[in-house]
């Protein structure tokens, strides 16, 4: 993937890579002040408190209470949806 | 919860700033780098990226829905849905919030039936008694004894019709007892079986429902401990107070303390002038102005009892009243400070008395010069020196009084 990118873009690889972290350490970062970012024709990243729930462990059926928990979420857009599924 | 957005374009500053290329290749890169997966996504299963997450393609079958704004039912054709799965580092990044609530097991439910059971004797028999007391001609038992006695006579002499109608009528009151019976346990034991309430917005880890009974139990200790302290502290006020009062009320200690202020007070009015204050009683007129020369000089020389020579001395000129009143009270301050700091080397030597005794002189001859020193920088002073200041001053005020009556 960075050859690709450096490639197609003319910048060197290492950049590339140092970019490429950066731009994943942006968007956890902005959804961690409870931002969203939205990349067009690809999708919406954000974030979601989900609610303490009670549940079973699957492995052992016993029963358990989950926290509350901020959870990082994902929405394809329509664009990429069709793209997909052609 | 919070739709602030992220915004792209400082998404591409960031970029810039960190890797010094140009506007449209930051631009350039985002968008190639989220199409490229896109490609990826259309070719594979999956694709996964270090620290972020992976995306999938799932492949869901056709299904039927209901149109939830027009009613009637919809297909929906087979297609691949996309599933995002956070890396384990972004997803506790973001969760760092709530890293600290950790899920809980609840106790099985098998455990909570041998709970019911445990209760259910204790329950039954009070839940008779007042069965009894509240029906008491509708009791289980004794109906059914009843119908045990006379049901099997019946059946062999009378007729059958009879015996339906009897156990028609039993079998309604049974119901009946049990309909009043599940109301009178509902009654008794109300949280018997929707087990513990359950307060969804509690934030902490320390704290589950489980142990309401630690929880309840560690309270009423900590309630107790404070109540401890409590008593102790006002115990401590208590006897601090006494204790005071008592030493207060000695009477040889006031005496004593009355002697020594005596001795203090004649002192006081009989100490003689430094040479600063031979100095400006010759300049000034005034010899009480003397800290003001002293403030001048002090740098080089601390001890106001110093006799500087003539040719070394700084001499102001001679400061108004009113404009110069808080570089008096100033002066008057440091000198007093200098007295006091001598004092403190040797407080049991006669000399440091002497110098004490220096010290309350100062605030009492600015006070004369500036009426309200006293009053205004009281909190300079020590506590001692200024009440012994203050009666030097009602003394002075005295004499000056009759004095000026003869």
């Amino acid at each position: 993937m960075i050859d690709e990118l450096s490639e197609e873009l003319g910048i060197g690889k290492k950049i590339c890579g140092n970019l490429l972290t950066t731009v994943q350490d942006e968007i956890v970062e902005a959804l961690v002040r409870g931002e969203r970012y939205s990349q067009q024709g690809f999708g919406v990243f954000s974030m979601a408190i989900s609610q303490e729930r009670v549940g079973r462990n699957p492995f052992t059926g016993q029963k358990m209470r989950f926290p509350k928990k901020r959870r990082m979420k994902f929405k394809p857009s329509s664009v990429l949806k069709e793209d997909i599924n052609e | 919860m919070n739709n602030d957005t992220f915004s792209q374009t400082t998404l591409i500053k960031i970029l810039q700033e960190k890797e010094n290329i140009s506007n449209e290749q930051a631009k350039d890169f985002i968008n190639l780098y989220f199409s490229i997966i896109a490609r990826e996504l259309k070719n594979k299963n999956s694709v996964t990226l270090h620290g972020f997450g992976t995306f999938k393609k799932v492949w869901s079958e056709t299904s039927t829905a209901n149109n939830p704004a027009q009613g009637g039912i919809v297909n929906i054709p087979a297609h691949y849905r996309i599933k995002f799965i956070p890396a384990a580092a972004a997803a506790e990044r973001i969760n760092k919030p709530y890293a600290k609530l950790k899920a809980v097991v609840l106790k099985d439910e098998i455990t909570l039936d041998t709970e019911k059971k445990q209760v259910q004797p204790s329950v039954s028999s009070t839940e008779k008694t007042i069965f009894s007391i509240i029906a008491p001609e509708l009791s289980v038992p004794a109906q059914q004894q009843k119908i045990q006695q006379t049901a099997f006579p019946q059946i062999t002499t009378q007729n059958i019709q009879e015996q339906k109608i009897t156990t028609q009528i039993i079998n309604r009151q049974v119901i009946q007892q049990q309909i009043i019976k599940q109301q009178i346990i509902q009654s008794v034991l109300p949280s018997d079986k929707d087990g513990e309430p359950y307060d969804p917005d509690y934030d902490s880890d320390s704290i589950t429902a489980d142990d309401d009974d630690i929880r309840i139990i560690s309270r009423c200790w900590f309630i107790a401990g404070i109540a401890v302290i409590c008593a102790l502290m006002l115990l401590v006020i208590l006897c601090s107070t006494l204790f005071n009062r008592c030493s207060s009320t000695v009477p040889t200690g006031v005496l004593q303390l009355q002697k020594k202020q005596k001795t203090d007070i004649e002192k006081a009015e009989t100490i003689s002038d430094n040479s600063y204050a031979q100095i400006a009683a010759i300049q000034y007129g005034e010899h009480l102005l003397w800290p003001y020369i002293y403030g001048a000089n002090r740098l080089r020389h601390s001890d106001p009892d110093y006799t500087i020579p003539l040719r070394e001395l700084i001499l102001p000129v001679k400061p108004d009243y009113t404009l110069d009143s808080n570089d008096i009270e100033q002066a008057a301050i440091d000198a007093y400070n200098a007295y006091q700091t001598q004092y403190q080397k040797q407080p049991e030597s006669a000399e440091g008395q002497e110098k004490r005794v220096r010290a309350v002189r100062v605030i009492t001859d600015t006070e004369q010069l500036i009426p309200g020193f006293l009053g205004r920088y009281e909190m300079k002073f020590n506590v001692n020196d200024a009440r012994l200041a203050r009666i030097l001053i009602s003394h002075q005020n005295k004499k000056g009084n009759a004095s000026w009556k003869k």
